[in-house]
């Protein structure tokens, strides 16, 4: 009876604070965040979406779908807009496989050679799936850097030609060295060699193991499962499906072709010492020669789905800014392989069924304002992000809403866990204008900040938006014996905290929405490690 | 002039005598652990892996160090040593992906594990007695790449004689096994002195291939590679023990994980290792 009675006051008292919400006028109500912002309403949320019939929210899966309409259909039911009549951004992924017509031949002064796959050649998976029979260059490492007087290109003509490189860069082992000795340059990246290539007019890249950096010149690529007898096909990785990439096809070859190419290993080891003696550029047009490669790349192709939601913002100049508000919603899924009675699915209760769940509370709490924020406000659910951050990159190169007008974005990942009272907040050094907003409205949820620098500054959905110099805050109660296993169910987690969290988002995101200031944002280079 | 010829041919003749009488000189190599005693050499390495992700390149590098015990407990009538080995030191270095770990590995130390060895180095047997808290398999023997012990000949050799070591070893390791099967030639170069000990010098080059299965993390993951591998044992007739080994071991792999990641990853790696003998 009690309890009834105890009930009873409390829903009354619900429905005064919620009249007294309403009335607030234009001034923005953080008396929502504290009532509709419960360890409950995080509860059910949690628990539906890290129950065992979502199987984990793998990337793709029909779960990951049910918990993508599972959201849309709050936010339709709440009142938040679509965008462009949609909920949904589709998030277009891709595998790639190896097709059986790859051909790598050489022409030397008349007389044919057509090498082996695996033994001499091995395509790469960011090579274009496309033909070209061409004259070849040796172009060194492949490296245009201005900033240290280096040009491999210097001096020859790689339009239309096949390129030949070297992996990695030269002077690894000088410190003194340009290159930065054993630290890589960003030029050691075979895409940014790729890019580099194709910059010059290069049609395909051949990429070679330098004798001296490493003990063996076999030819690696990329592990295609159908050229190995132990890697599963399950094995290669999704990645984004960009359509407008500039590729041409590139291949890694051994030591026949630079046989075939050069004449010895020896020959080609000589270029090599002279680069790394003094930086010279060795470049040449191989004479006699014509290589023609036919690279065969199959791509599969799925779509997954960011499930967002809009409150227009009620200035009419401040609207056009957003603040965006977003957690991931995908987890790893299951195991395959199981034993009867085991518990197989990662249900990622805290990773992030929480995160998930806190940006809906917040979004349901502010739908109930009656005066809507000045700033429109973009509740985002990315998919992707365990498989590699795909739907936030995704939504960063094709934003519904310019970038330029982003004023901040706040993640939520894994906010139910650990201490009740800490918290880590990623990128005080980066976005401090944003971190100084937070910890005045942290005065109404009480929590010892942890301010973190850059930690996680990859590890999370913020990354892109970060990479896009959008001021950015990653709430994070911080990693656990759970993180990843079987065991992160909905159990342990903390949903008084998780609904803590959830309210310092809400008061933040309610200062920054009625806000008119833009915020700082610090590129990388000046980040140092910040603790509290 | 006549003079000067006559000295070249006095010292191509002696010279020639000189390498018959070497060659002529026969060796029958084994081990000669004695039962009851304790043996323990310093090994210490430097590894250099690039792996490679969405056509970025990574570097790490690492050292250790260890101190690896053997223990005799008996010789077979065949010969075969039956002993204990177990690392009293473990030290690793790692740098590389923006971090620098040094681990003293001590949930590994003196975890034991019984072999039987044949008096030429093959490792006959091996039986874990005590597991580590995260491995239910302690780092076992056949899992270097010819370090530890080198194969002897089964025959007798004398300098410039060859021998091969043709081996397929299977090792436990986390809830799966790794196959290594080498393929190495070794041959009997000379002789050489290191410390007080009077050695012959043995020379080794050969390949190496890997497959295995393990699961780490509730993840599958999935290894093969090939290789090179070269080096120089010096090996004490006379006390039957290996004094010093060096050798380098480079190798191709390809890593593939499946479960709750994909990932396919290229890496190469090169092992440099240094083995003494010190009581």
């Amino acid at each position: 009876m009690k309890k009834l009675y105890g009930s009873f006051i409390y829903i009354l008292f619900c429905i005064l604070a919620l009249a007294v919400a309403g009335c607030s006028g234009t001034q923005f109500s953080s008396g929502n965040g504290k009532i509709l912002i419960t360890p409950d309403f995080l509860s059910r949320q949690i628990n539906y979406l890290a129950s065992d019939s979502m199987k984990g929210r793998n990337t793709p899966s029909p779960q990951l779908d049910s918990a993508a309409a599972y959201i849309a259909s709050n936010f339709k039911s709440w009142g938040l807009k679509p965008w462009n009549g949609s909920y949904f951004q589709e998030v277009p992924l891709c595998t790639d496989r190896l097709g059986d017509t790859n051909e790598l031949s050489i022409t030397r002064n008349g007389a044919s050679f057509m090498l082996t796959i695996k033994s001499d050649y091995v395509p790469y998976d960011f090579s274009s799936s496309a033909s070209v029979t061409a004259a070849v260059v040796f172009a060194g490492y492949g490296i245009t850097a201005p900033e240290y007087n280096y040009d491999d290109y210097k001096g020859i003509d790689a339009k239309g030609k096949i390129v030949v490189i070297f992996r990695n860069e030269p002077q690894k082992d000088d410190s003194a060295s340009v290159f930065m000795g054993r630290e890589d340059t960003k030029y050691v990246a075979l895409k940014e060699k790729m890019k580099n290539a194709i910059k010059h007019g290069a049609a395909g890249m051949l990429v070679v193991n330098g004798p001296m950096q490493y003990s063996s010149v076999k030819a690696r690529g990329y592990p295609w499962p159908s050229l190995s007898k132990i890697i599963p096909k399950d094995a290669v990785p999704m990645h984004l499906f960009i359509d407008n990439e500039d590729q041409i096809p590139a291949m890694h070859i051994g030591e026949e072709v630079v046989k075939l190419l050069f004449g010895s290993v020896d020959s080609l080891q000589r270029m090599e010492q002279r680069i790394e003696k003094d930086l010279s550029c060795v470049s040449f047009e191989l004479p006699g020669i014509k290589v023609s490669m036919h690279a065969n790349i199959l791509t599969d192709i799925c779509k997954v789905k960011n499930v967002l939601g809009f409150i227009e913002g009620s200035d009419p100049v401040l609207s056009k800014q957003l603040v965006i508000i977003g957690a991931h919603y995908d987890h790893v899924g299951y195991k395959k392989e199981h034993k009867a009675g085991e518990d197989y699915i990662f249900n990622g209760a805290d990773d992030n069924a929480s995160g998930t769940s806190g940006v809906l509370s917040v979004a349901y709490a502010f739908s109930r304002l009656k005066e809507k924020p000045k700033r429109s406000i973009m509740f985002i659910l990315f998919a992707g992000e365990e498989k590699g951050l795909f739907g936030s990159r995704y939504y960063t190169i094709h934003p519904l809403h310019p970038l330029a007008s982003t004023v901040a974005m706040l993640n939520l990942d894994m906010i139910s866990r650990n201490d009740p009272d800490s918290l880590y907040l990623e990128g005080a050094m980066q976005s401090p204008d944003l971190t100084n907003i937070i910890r005045k409205e942290n005065k109404k949820t009480k929590f010892i900040l942890v301010v973190k620098s850059s930690e996680f500054l990859g590890g999370s959905d913020h990354y892109y938006f970060y990479k896009h110099n959008i001021p950015f805050s990653f709430f994070f109660t911080g990693l656990h014996q759970d993180y990843h296993q079987v065991s992160d169910n909905p159990d342990k987690s903390d949903y008084n905290k998780a609904a803590r969290v959830s309210r310092l988002v809400f008061f933040t995101a309610g200062k920054i929405s009625n806000d008119n200031l833009q915020y700082t944002i610090n590129p990388l280079e000046n980040d140092a490690p910040l603790n509290e | 002039m006549k003079t000067r010829m006559f000295i070249m041919i006095v010292a191509t003749v002696f010279a020639m005598i000189n390498f018959n009488g070497r060659a002529q000189e026969k060796f029958n190599l084994s081990y000669k652990m004695e039962k009851g005693k304790t043996y323990k050499y310093t090994q210490d390495n430097k590894s250099e892996t690039t792996q490679e992700m969405g056509g970025q390149e990574m570097k790490m590098s690492s050292d250790g160090h260890t101190v690896l015990k053997y223990e005799v407990e008996d010789i077979s009538k065949e010969g075969n040593i039956i002993l204990i080995y177990s690392y009293d030191e473990v030290k690793f270095h790692m740098k590389g992906m923006g971090r620098d770990t040094i681990m003293d590995m001590k949930n590994m130390m003196g975890k034991r594990t019984r072999a039987v060895i044949s008096k030429t180095g093959k490792v006959l047997k091996e039986n874990t007695i005590d597991t580590s808290k995260n491995s239910k398999s302690n780092i076992s023997l056949s899992m270097f790449a010819s370090a530890n012990m080198p194969w002897l000949p089964e025959k007798e050799v004398g300098i410039g004689d060859k021998w091969p070591k043709l081996s397929n070893d299977t090792t436990p390791s986390q809830e799966g096994q790794m196959v290594y099967k080498r393929n190495v030639e070794y041959t009997l170069t000379g002789k050489d002195k290191i410390g007080n000990h009077d050695c012959l010098k043995i020379e080794f080059k050969g390949t190496l291939d890997l497959t295995g299965k393990m699961k780490q993390m509730g993840m599958d993951l999935a290894i093969e590679g090939s290789g090179d591998i070269s080096g120089t044992a010096w090996f004490d007739p006379a006390l039957g023990m290996l004094i010093e080994e060096q050798n380098v071991t480079a190798i191709e792999m390809n890593m593939a994980v499946t479960g709750q990641a994909q990932m396919t990853v290229p890496m190469s790696q090169k092992i440099s290792t240094t083995q003494k003998f010190v009581e």
